[in-house]
């Protein structure tokens, strides 16, 4: 646990120091700002759209580190071997793998705390507070599960194909509905067959897609935060103890 | 009598890699088998692509051996056994946005050792004052040339004061006035009876360091003794190297 800490805390001290880090971050702070700008040119809607593209440009933030950061983390480790320097001292290859997992994942928890306080400022309304921390965590989860994939698969694969991997995972899990919707359309049975094996194994965003102003305005019911958190909980253990179980049967080489 | 002096002992090590998947599988080490004396200064020799990173790295568990065993003082590598060796892998590329303290204080949490412990900061000031990096203690890495990076690396193998050092072309790279301060290093750390294992291509820093020599040529041991015997009817290693190599071949 020890280590996973340590590993957890430079990663981040690392990351957080990082250009592309800063570009992400700075980049949602104008998007968010952007949305205020835009929100003003309606009359009724200005909470609506304000709220509704702010908590996109915070899910854009995070997904854009998950993605960035996690498909490239573990490949530049063993591509530099600067895992070697860390795997020769007392750890084990799952403490590293987690160690970073956790480091990443505080990094964009602090990007998103950052920006649901700056939404939150800008709103001033404090009956969203509750609602829009509810919001956030729901955010956070499911960049966690696509952050957890793109490190799974970048233990097998390259790092560009594990993100775009991860992208249309996070498309498909969103889009689900409208995928299955369309496809029955074609009635073609292969395809529907396929579709329903996809659905099975790809985690269902959109029945917790609550990044929009009528859950800042009624947050769902505590059962339904229960097991949203839950839900997602298991797909990052779940596609973790992959990566994990991945990792530790590699051998370390450079494949280029 | 021969377990109990050796630190290291690698026993028919057999290791294949596939490239791809239509190609066959390629022997890589083929029965490797080779000592590390204790409290000795042990070079590992052989043209690139013989297979020293390789049994370097099966050594520490970082790719998996088809067959084979490798004992640290007569056990399996352990947790234990970790601690007490200090590795530096060729080229490797470090946290550039670390300060060198920072990077310093990192490897010796990794190591196991306590930061309440109040030696702590002096540690990691010695060690930066051996390499000649004490006063780049502030400065992120990124900010550090080639030889200061290869320093600050070197500096992580010896915070934790380790029995084993055990580096992969630990000279590579380096200017002259570099490749003289790892040489000091190296020969302040045998002074102090600290077993070293390096592997190198550069044969005078060899025949200048070591007291034992193990020899590689394309996966195999050719030679696996002290350094004094190797060279016995030779002028210089490099001779002595050609010469078995080419018996090798025969």
């Amino acid at each position: 646990m020890k280590s996973i800490l340590t590993i957890a805390q430079t990663t981040f001290r690392e990351l957080i120091r990082e250009k592309m880090f800063i570009i992400i971050f700075f980049l949602a702070i104008a998007l968010l700002l952007f949305s205020v700008a835009l929100s003003n040119l309606s009359i009724w809607e200005f909470q609506r759209i304000l709220s509704d593209f702010s908590l996109a440009s915070m899910e854009i933030a995070g997904l854009g580190i998950a993605l960035f950061s996690g498909s490239f983390m573990i490949f530049k480790e063993i591509e530099k071997q600067t895992c070697l320097l860390l795997l020769s001292k007392p750890i084990s290859r799952s403490e590293f793998i987690v160690g970073k997992f956790v480091g990443l994942s505080a990094l964009i928890l602090l990007t998103l705390v950052a920006l649901t306080a700056l939404l939150n400022l800008i709103l001033l309304e404090p009956s969203f507070i509750g609602n829009s921390i509810v919001i956030m965590v729901n955010i956070y989860l499911k960049v966690l599960v696509v952050l957890a994939l793109v490190f799974l698969l970048s233990v097998y694969i390259r790092p560009v194909i594990s993100l775009l991997f991860g992208l249309s995972f996070y498309f498909y899990g969103h889009g689900i509905n409208s995928v299955e919707f369309l496809i029955k359309k074609t009635r073609d049975e292969n395809l529907i067959a396929l579709q329903k094996i996809l659905e099975a194994v790809s985690p269902q965003f959109f029945r917790f897609n609550w990044k929009n102003y009528y859950f800042l305005k009624d947050a769902p019911d505590l059962n339904d935060v229960g097991v949203m958190i839950g839900y997602f909980l298991v797909w990052i253990i779940f596609l973790m103890v992959l990566a994990v179980r991945g990792f530790n049967k590699r051998d370390i080489v450079i494949n280029s | 009598m021969d377990t109990i002096e050796n630190a290291i002992q690698v026993r028919n090590l057999n290791k294949s890699f596939k490239k791809s998947f239509y190609e066959k599988r390629k022997q890589v080490l083929k029965n490797v088998s080779f000592d590390v004396p204790k409290n000795k200064t042990t070079g590992f020799v052989g043209n690139n692509g013989s297979g020293k990173t390789t049994s370097l790295k099966c050594i520490f568990e970082f790719i998996f051996k088809d067959s084979g065993d490798v004992l640290f003082f007569n056990e399996k590598m352990n947790p234990k056994i970790r601690k007490k060796i200090g590795y530096l892998p060729e080229r490797p590329y470090l946290y550039e946005f670390l300060t060198a303290e920072e990077f310093l204080k990192f490897h010796l949490k990794l190591s196991g050792v306590s930061m309440a412990n109040e030696n702590v900061d002096a540690l990691i000031d010695e060690t930066l004052n051996k390499v000649g990096l004490l006063e780049a203690k502030k400065k992120a890495l990124r900010s550090f040339s080639k030889g200061m990076l290869q320093r600050a690396g070197l500096a992580q193998a010896l915070v934790h004061k380790p029995e084993i050092l055990i580096l992969d072309e630990p000279m590579s790279g380096l200017d002259p006035d570099g490749r003289l301060m790892v040489k000091d290093i190296l020969k302040e750390e045998k002074k102090k009876g600290i077993t070293i294992f390096f592997s190198s291509h550069l044969l005078q820093d060899m025949e200048e360091l070591c007291d034992h020599l193990v020899a590689i040529h394309h996966g195999e041991i050719i030679y696996n003794s002290d350094l004094k015997s190797f060279m016995n009817q030779y002028p210089s290693l490099e001779e002595a190297f050609r010469n078995k190599q080419k018996e090798a071949r025969k």
